[in-house]
């Protein structure tokens, strides 16, 4: 039974890690864009990418799956249901639910991309203004300045904060079975159903606390090797 | 973005006006031209479960699968949040509710309901000669009652106030023993097991079925407004003229309630 | 001919004239060096000049070629800014070296980064390196930081890390050295030796403006003495007139405030 049930929370795990791996690779570029957005000086784009972060921000995740995967889905059994002809109602009709691991991955990337945007706005507003500067007198172009001197100091800034989200993340991906992708939780929950066993729940503990243990560990390496200088 | 953006609230406007649809394009000719019926279900025997080969099995198993046959469609089993049922069916991730579900006010409330299909009942059994006498609720307050421990049973007699000389018991069986040696006037047990173990050409004889103390059957749930509905309902009268559904209910040991 | 010129500079912040019409001149090889209490606008001339902040009126003559006009600053690109901008070498009051960059980093980023656009980087990338470095290393010999080569800021004393941001400059050849404040975030006993330096730079014929509350040593290394006052220059000459016969009632009143 013990096997069994290891390979099982294996299985579900795989799913847990998918979802872990693919938000980070997708939210952590996509939240440097929302960044830019919400720093820019174009104000149209400056409050929209405000509005996105602060309704992300503001509500729940799990709200924020249901929305995603159910919402389509109804919009296009209300427009069947109340079809006038118009152009915009036969388009809504034709709305369905995404797949569910697709909801999952854009819940997850949106919402985490929303939280590193902040955080990298922090790291960004943190760097004085006399780096940027000193980047200008000596002939670099903005990106340059950008990448060359600017981003390696904000990313020593925030692995702290990004650590704690990433290591937040491993645990939040158990609302995807909320939309029910069935990662290590709900294949614990079935053996609660199925065998009447309540351990495999408590088991799949030992899964998140490796993997955040590893987590730690990694981040915790990065910490010393960024270290060599101050500042 | 935007058109995210736009998508999640268009999502929440639609969320509550898509529960009062009026008459939905025909739901038939939806599943057909998919090729499938979404069917959403929970772990539950012996309705819905896995059998020792893991092969998904059941009485609502079978049984979906007969009609989808006759549907000319596949059937597509997934398992579901049962707290999210309804937003499933409404926003078409799955197609109908097929899962020993009691039909209820709040499932009423919130999407269309086949016929019931299977009956279970919590029913009071007794001495065959008393029961002409214990017709009514009030009549069965000063009886000795007997009822397995954490059934439905035990729950039905509490619910009903009776449970002042309640015996509880290890089985259902057990309940009928109980009965059957005097030392408790009367036993609830389910209506299935109260039909295969009682009267003639049974061990219990000389006991009978007074009357039903709860009762609960089983629907299919649809979107509101579809017309798989009635052509499902046909269906299940067919599969119940051919004989289809009193095999299956024989080999899950259930009370059709056709 | 002036090696640079400043025309009838005006610059507001907000509702603030900070600036308000400044004109002067100077020559190759000139030293001058502005001072004047806190708020007289010096900083922010220097920066106007060096394109850190842009004016709002008038022009920048640089060898007899407007690089700044205040009524075409809009049609400036960023590209013809920056290659203006190498013209003049600036040294900032906070240092500002960049703290994950070893001495030697510090001082040929920039220029490495800028060789990348030479037509011929591709096949000589290892000979301009080397160059690179090479001239590095003699600035930072010069001014006394041989054995600091693969030290991070960190590290450094405050006058270490001027010395290396006074090197980072020089090392784009730059035609003028501004210089703002760049002693005042140092301990007192450690100004010395960034003076040193600077004094050094002008010995060798740099052309340089310097921003300075250090008047002995503006005396000193100065071929002339501008006295800014309330966005305006108030006072200009030989350190000899201003130091020892100035002649406006505010030159005066700063004068006896500042310790010689």
């Amino acid at each position: 039974m013990f096997v069994k049930v290891t390979l099982s929370l294996l299985e579900g795990f795989y799913t847990t890690f998918e979802i872990f791996i693919l938000t980070l690779l997708f939210a952590l570029p996509l939240g440097l864009i929302i960044c830019f957005g919400s720093m820019s000086k174009f104000q149209p784009i400056k409050w929209l990418s405000k509005l996105l972060i602060w309704v992300i921000r503001g509500t729940p995740l799990m709200l924020q799956l249901i929305i995603i995967y159910y919402g389509p889905g109804l919009v296009g059994t209300w427009a069947q249901a109340n079809q006038d002809g118009s152009a915009i109602m036969k388009w809504l009709a034709t709305w369905q639910c995404f797949d569910r691991f697709l909801a999952v991955m854009m819940g997850f990337v949106l919402n985490y991309a929303c939280y590193f945007s902040e955080i990298y706005r922090g790291g960004i507003e943190s760097i004085s203004k006399g780096q940027y500067e000193a980047g200008q007198v000596l002939g670099l172009t903005k990106s340059q300045t950008f990448f060359k001197v600017i981003l390696f100091q904000v990313i020593k800034r925030i692995v702290p904060p990004m650590s704690n989200e990433i290591i937040t993340l491993v645990k939040d991906t158990s609302l995807a079975r909320i939309i029910m992708v069935y990662e290590i939780i709900w294949n614990a929950q079935k053996f609660i159903k199925s065998d009447g066993l309540l351990w495999p729940l408590f088991y799949t503990g030992v899964f998140y606390l490796a993997f955040s243990g590893i987590l730690s560990l990694l981040f915790g390496y990065i910490e010393k090797k960024m270290n060599y200088y101050r500042g | 973005m935007k058109k995210l953006a736009s998508l999640i609230m268009a999502g929440i406007m639609c969320l509550s006006m898509a529960s009062c649809g009026k008459k939905t394009a025909s739901d038939k000719s939806y599943i057909t031209d998919n090729g499938k019926m979404v069917i959403g279900m929970t772990i539950y025997e012996p309705m819905n479960y896995e059998d020792e080969n893991g092969e998904l099995t059941g009485f609502d198993t079978e049984f979906a699968k007969a009609v989808c046959e006759k549907l000319g469609v596949e059937a597509e089993f997934v398992e579901i949040d049962w707290d999210n049922k309804f937003p499933e069916l409404s926003s078409r991730s799955i197609d109908c509710i097929w899962n020993g579900m009691t039909i209820t006010d709040e499932v009423r409330l919130n999407a269309d309901v086949s016929k019931a299909y299977v009956k279970n009942a919590q029913v009071v059994v007794m001495n065959k000669e008393k029961v002409a006498d214990y017709q009514s609720l009030e009549s069965l307050a000063d009886l000795k009652f007997a009822a397995e421990a954490g059934s439905a049973g035990e729950t039905a007699i509490i619910d009903a106030g009776l449970e002042a000389n309640l015996v509880s018991t290890a089985a259902q069986t057990d309940a009928l023993l109980e009965v059957k040696s005097g030392s408790a006037d009367a036993c609830v047990i389910d209506i299935t097991m109260a039909n295969a173990m009682t009267g003639e050409g049974t061990s219990y004889a000389e006991l009978g079925i007074a009357m039903e103390l709860t009762t609960e059957e089983y629907g299919i749930a649809f979107r509101k407004g579809s017309d798989l509905t009635e052509e499902v309902n046909a269906l299940m009268d067919e599969l119940k003229a051919d004989g289809t559904l009193d095999a299956l209910a024989e080999k899950y040991s259930l009370t059709l309630a056709l | 001919m002036a090696i640079l010129e400043i025309k009838n500079l005006v610059k507001s912040f907000d509702k603030t004239e900070v600036l308000k019409d400044v004109s002067f001149s100077m020559e190759k090889g000139e030293v001058v060096s502005i001072i004047g209490s806190s708020g007289s606008g010096k900083t922010t001339l220097l920066r106007c000049i060096n394109f850190l902040e842009k004016a709002d009126k008038g022009q920048v003559v640089l060898n007899g070629e407007v690089i700044f006009d205040g009524d075409k600053k809009k049609e400036m690109l960023p590209a013809e800014i920056r290659e203006k901008q190498l013209k003049f070498g600036f040294v900032f009051q906070s240092f500002n070296l960049f703290p994950q960059y070893n001495v030697i980093d510090n001082v040929t980023l920039a220029p490495k980064l800028i060789a990348k656009s030479r037509p011929d980087f591709k096949q000589n990338k290892a000979k301009i390196y080397a160059e690179i470095e090479e001239q590095a290393k003699n600035l930072l010999n010069s001014a006394g930081l041989s054995d600091k080569y693969l030290s991070y800021p960190c590290e450094l004393s405050g006058g270490q890390q001027q010395r290396v941001a006074i090197c980072r400059a020089l090392q784009l050849n730059p035609e003028i050295m501004l210089f703002d404040e760049p002693t005042s975030a140092l301990d007192p006993e450690i100004t010395n030796e960034v003076l040193k330096v600077i004094k050094s730079l002008a010995d060798g014929n740099m052309t340089m403006i310097i921003v300075t509350h250090e008047m002995a040593f503006a005396r000193n290394v100065s071929d002339r003495i501008v006295f800014m006052d309330d966005g305006v220059i108030a006072e200009e000459g030989t350190p000899e007139e201003i130091f020892t016969n100035p002649k406006s009632k505010r030159l005066k009143e700063f004068l006896s405030n500042v310790r010689m």
